[in-house]
C-alpha cells in the first residue's frame, strides 16, 4: 500500500475507533465529554437522546389555579398552552406533546426524559412575572448576596412561597411610607417591555437580561434614573430577586434613531436556576397560574412492542442486505457492507455528539442518506468488478473505478444537500419540527454518506486490494466473476 | 440488447395505468373524506400537511433546477429538468394514491410520519434520477454517432444492476418492518416501500426512455 494511503488508512482507523468509543453504551470519562466544545458546559454528555415516539418520557398534567366552579376563558388557557409549549420545546431536544385536556381547564405535557425533573417542574409551573424594582442604595456585593430571596413589590400579590423565607434586609435608605406597606417600588413590569430575553454573557458565567422598553416606558425610565441615580434597579421574577444594577444618572434608553434601544442588566443565576429562568422568561409569562396535578412515566408513543418489533425486523433486513451484497458482489460487496456499517456508526456517533434526538423522522432522514450511500458504493463496486475483470492491476482498478464513479456520486450528493438545506429552512421558518428535523438529519446523513462513499470506500478498497494481484488472478470468483 | 427505449410504449402504458388508478383513489378519497387523504385528529396535522405540501413543492421546483444546473453542459439540458419533474410528479402521485387507497381500505390517516415518508420518496427519487441521467449524459458525450434511443437503453443497462441491488437491499428492510411492526409504523414503512418501487420503475423504465426518445426525435 502506498505511503499516502497508509496515512489515510490510519486516519480512517482512528475515526472509526473514536466513533466506536462514542457509540458504546459506557460511562464516558469526563475529559472526553469536555471535548464537546460546541455545547454548554452543563450539557456536555455523550448520550443518545430518544424522542417520545421511540423512547417515551414523562407526562405532566397541569391545571389552572382558579377557584372551583370559576370559569376560565378558553382563550386564556390556549394562551397558557402556547407558553407551556414554548417552555416544553426549550426543555426537550425533540418535539414535546402539549395539548389541552378535554375539560379545557388543564394542559397535558409529554416530554422525553432529557431534562432534570426539578428543572421541568419549576419551568412548567413558574408564572414568569417580571418586574423591575427599586431596592435603594446597596453596598457592593449586597445584591449578589441577596439573590433568590423573596421580594414584596408594590405591584405584586403576596408570593405563594414559604413565609419563613427571609425577605430583603433593610437598606441604608429608609423606605418611604408609601413603599413599606406595599413592598418595594415597582418601576417597570413586563407590560412596559416590547421585548425581553435572557442570554449568556460573553464570559459564559452569568446571564444578561436584554430588554427593550416601550416608548413611554423608555421616557419614564430615563426620568426615573435621573431622580434615583445610584439606587439599585433590581430584576424580580415571580417575587424572587434574580439580578440588577445601579441606575446611572445619564441612562440612555434610545438608540441613534431615537427609538427605544436594547438595555442590559446582569442576572446572577447559575446552573439549573439559570436554565429555569431562561426557559421561563424567554417563553413569556403565563396568563393564568398553573400547577402540576399529575406526573407519570409513559412508554414510547408508537408503542413499546411496536418499536421493538420494528427494530428487530430492521436488523433482520440489514442482515439479509449484507448477505445479498456478499453473495452477489463477493469481495466488493463485502467492502460495501463495511462501508454501510461505517455509515451507520458515524451517524450514530454524530447523533450522540451534536446531539440529534433519535425519532422516527430522524431514522427516515438517515435511511434516505443511507440508501444514497449504498447506491454510490454499489456504483463503485460495479466499476471495480469490471476493471478487475479487464485485467487491470488492483491499485489501478480502484483508482479507475472511483474516478469514473465519483463525479455522479458528488453531483447527486450536492443535490441532496441543497434539498436538505431547503427543508431545514422551511421547517425552521414555519416551526414545523418534523420537516426541520428531516432537513437536519438529511444534511448530516448526506455529508456522512459522501464521506463514506468517496473517502472511506477508497481507503478500504486500497487496503483490501493493493498487493492482491496474484490472488485475484487465481481467484476471479472473489470479484464475482 | 434489450431495447428499452424502443419498447417504451408498454412502460408508459403501465405507468399511465398506475397513475390513473392513483388519481381514481384520490378522487374517491376526496369524495368520501373531503380531502385527498384524511388527516389524523391531531390538531397540528392540518398545518403540518400545509407545510409538507410547501416542502414537496420546494423539492419539485428545486430538483429540476439542480438537474438543469448540473447537466447544463449536456445537449438540451432543459429536457433533463423536465423529465425530472415528470418522474417526481409520477412518484408523488403513486405514493399519494397508495395512501388514499389504504385510507379507504384500512382507515389510514395522514400524520407527521406519513408526510415525512412522502417527502423521503420525493427526495430519493431525485437521487435515482440523477444516477440514470448522469449515465445517459456520459454515454451521449462518448457515443455521439449512436442513436439517442440506443444510448438511452445502454445507460439503463449500465446502471440497472447496482440500482436494483441497492433498492432490493432497502426493500428487505422495509418489507420486514412493514410485516412485523404495528399499526403506528406500518403505514410509514409501507408508503416508503411503495414509493421506492415506483421510483425504481420510473427512474429505470420511464426517465431514460422518455429522455432518450425526446432527444432522439429531434
Amino acid at each position: 500500500m502506498k505511503k499516502s494511503n497508509t496515512w489515510q488508512f490510519i486516519g480512517i482507523v482512528l475515526l472509526v475507533l473514536v466513533a466506536l468509543f462514542v457509540v458504546l453504551n459506557i460511562d464516558h470519562p469526563e475529559w472526553a465529554e469536555n471535548l464537546i466544545l460546541w455545547r454548554l458546559p452543563d450539557e456536555r454528555e455523550i448520550t443518545l437522546h430518544k424522542g417520545l415516539d421511540l423512547g417515551g418520557g414523562t407526562q405532566y398534567v397541569l391545571a389552572a389555579d382558579a377557584p372551583a366552579g370559576e370559569e376560565i376563558d378558553p382563550a386564556t388557557v390556549e394562551a397558557a398552552r402556547d407558553v407551556i409549549e414554548a417552555r416544553a420545546t426549550d426543555l426537550s431536544l425533540s418535539e414535546p406533546v402539549v395539548e389541552l385536556r378535554d375539560s379545557g381547564r388543564g394542559i397535558i405535557v409529554q416530554l422525553p426524559d432529557v431534562a432534570e425533573s426539578g428543572l421541568v417542574t419549576e419551568s412548567l409551573q413558574a408564572t414568569g412575572r417580571l418586574e423591575f424594582v427599586n431596592l435603594g442604595i446597596l453596598e457592593q456585593g449586597e445584591l449578589q448576596m441577596a439573590i433568590g430571596i423573596t421580594i414584596e413589590t408594590s405591584s405584586s400579590a403576596p408570593p405563594a412561597v414559604d413565609p419563613l423565607q427571609p425577605s430583603m434586609p433593610a437598606t441604608t435608605t429608609t423606605p418611604s411610607p408609601a413603599q413599606a406597606p406595599q413592598g418595594y417600588e415597582t418601576v417597570l413590569t413586563r407590560d412596559d417591555l416590547s421585548a425581553a430575553f435572557l442570554s449568556e454573557t460573553e464570559a459564559g458565567y452569568y446571564l444578561n437580561l436584554r430588554f427593550v422598553p416601550t416608548e413611554e416606558a423608555a421616557a419614564r425610565l430615563t426620568a426615573y434614573a435621573q431622580q434615583h441615580a445610584g439606587e439599585t434597579l433590581a430584576v424580580v421574577m415571580d417575587s424572587a430577586l434574580i439580578g440588577g444594577a445601579p441606575l446611572p444618572q445619564d441612562l440612555t434608553t434610545t438608540d441613534s434613531t431615537g427609538q427605544p434601544g436594547v438595555l442590559s442588566v446582569p442576572i446572577y443565576l447559575l446552573g439549573t436556576r439559570a436554565e429555569t429562568a431562561q426557559t421561563v422568561l424567554n417563553s413569556g409569562s403565563l396568563p393564568v397560574p398553573l400547577s402540576i396535578q399529575e406526573k407519570e412515566a409513559i412508554g414510547p408513543t408508537l408503542g413499546q412492542e411496536t418499536v421493538q418489533r420494528a427494530g428487530r425486523a430492521a436488523l433482520a433486513g440489514l442482515v439479509a442486505t449484507f448477505l445479498l451484497l456478499i453473495v452477489h458482489y463477493r469481495l466488493p460487496g463485502l467492502l460495501t457492507a463495511v462501508g454501510l456499517f461505517a455509515f451507520a456508526l458515524f451517524c450514530l456517533a454524530l447523533c450522540k455528539l451534536i446531539p440529534l434526538p433519535v425519532t422516527m423522522v430522524t431514522l427516515v432522514g438517515f435511511a434516505v442518506a443511507g440508501l444514497a450511500c449504498l447506491s454510490g458504493q454499489l456504483n463503485v463496486a460495479e466499476r471495480l468488478r469490471t476493471e478487475v475483470r479487464l485485467g487491470r492491476p488492483p491499485h489501478r482498478a480502484v483508482e479507475d473505478a472511483l474516478g469514473s464513479a465519483s463525479p455522479p456520486i458528488r453531483r447527486a450528493h450536492v443535490a441532496l444537500l441543497l434539498i436538505s438545506v431547503a427543508l431545514w429552512y422551511i421547517g425552521a421558518r414555519f416551526s414545523v419540527l418534523p420537516i426541520h428535523r428531516m432537513g437536519t438529519t438529511l444534511l448530516v446523513g448526506t455529508l456522512t454518506s459522501a464521506f463514506v462513499a468517496l473517502v472511506f470506500a477508497r481507503v478500504v478498497a486500497h487496503l483490501a486490494l493493493d498487493g492482491a494481484q496474484p490472488s485475484l488472478s487465481e481467484r476471479k470468483w472473489l470479484m464475482g466473476s | 440488447m434489450f431495447k428499452i427505449v424502443a419498447q417504451r410504449r408498454w412502460f408508459f402504458i403501465a405507468s399511465g395505468i398506475l397513475a390513473l388508478l392513483s388519481i381514481v383513489a384520490l378522487v374517491i378519497s376526496t369524495l368520501r373524506f373531503g380531502l385527498p387523504v384524511p388527516l389524523s385528529d391531531d390538531p397540528s396535522s392540518a398545518q403540518a400537511a400545509r407545510i409538507a405540501g410547501l416542502a414537496a413543492l420546494v423539492v419539485l421546483v428545486m430538483a429540476p433546477l439542480v438537474v438543469w444546473g448540473v447537466f447544463r453542459d449536456a445537449a438540451k439540458a432543459a429536457q433533463y429538468a423536465l423529465c425530472t419533474l415528470v418522474i417526481l410528479l409520477h412518484n408523488l402521485l403513486v405514493t399519494c394514491g397508495f395512501y388514499a387507497l389504504m385510507a379507504l381500505v384500512a382507515g389510514w390517516e395522514v400524520d407527521g410520519l406519513a408526510l415525512v415518508s412522502t417527502l423521503a420518496v420525493l427526495i430519493f427519487s431525485t437521487y435515482g434520477v440523477f444516477a440514470i441521467f448522469n449515465r445517459l449524459a456520459v454515454n451521449v458525450s462518448a457515443r455521439t454517432m449512436e442513436p439517442k434511443t440506443v444510448t438511452a437503453s445502454r445507460a439503463v443497462l449500465d446502471v440497472i444492476n447496482h440500482s436494483l441491488t441497492a433498492r432490493l437491499c432497502a426493500a428487505f428492510v422495509l418489507v420486514a418492518v412493514t410485516i412485523s411492526s404495528g399499526p403506528t409504523i406500518r403505514p410509514l414503512a409501507a408508503t416508503v416501500l411503495v414509493g421506492l418501487v415506483a421510483e425504481t420503475y420510473a427512474s429505470l423504465f420511464i426517465a431514460a426512455p422518455l429522455l432518450g426518445a425526446w432527444q432522439g426525435s429531434h
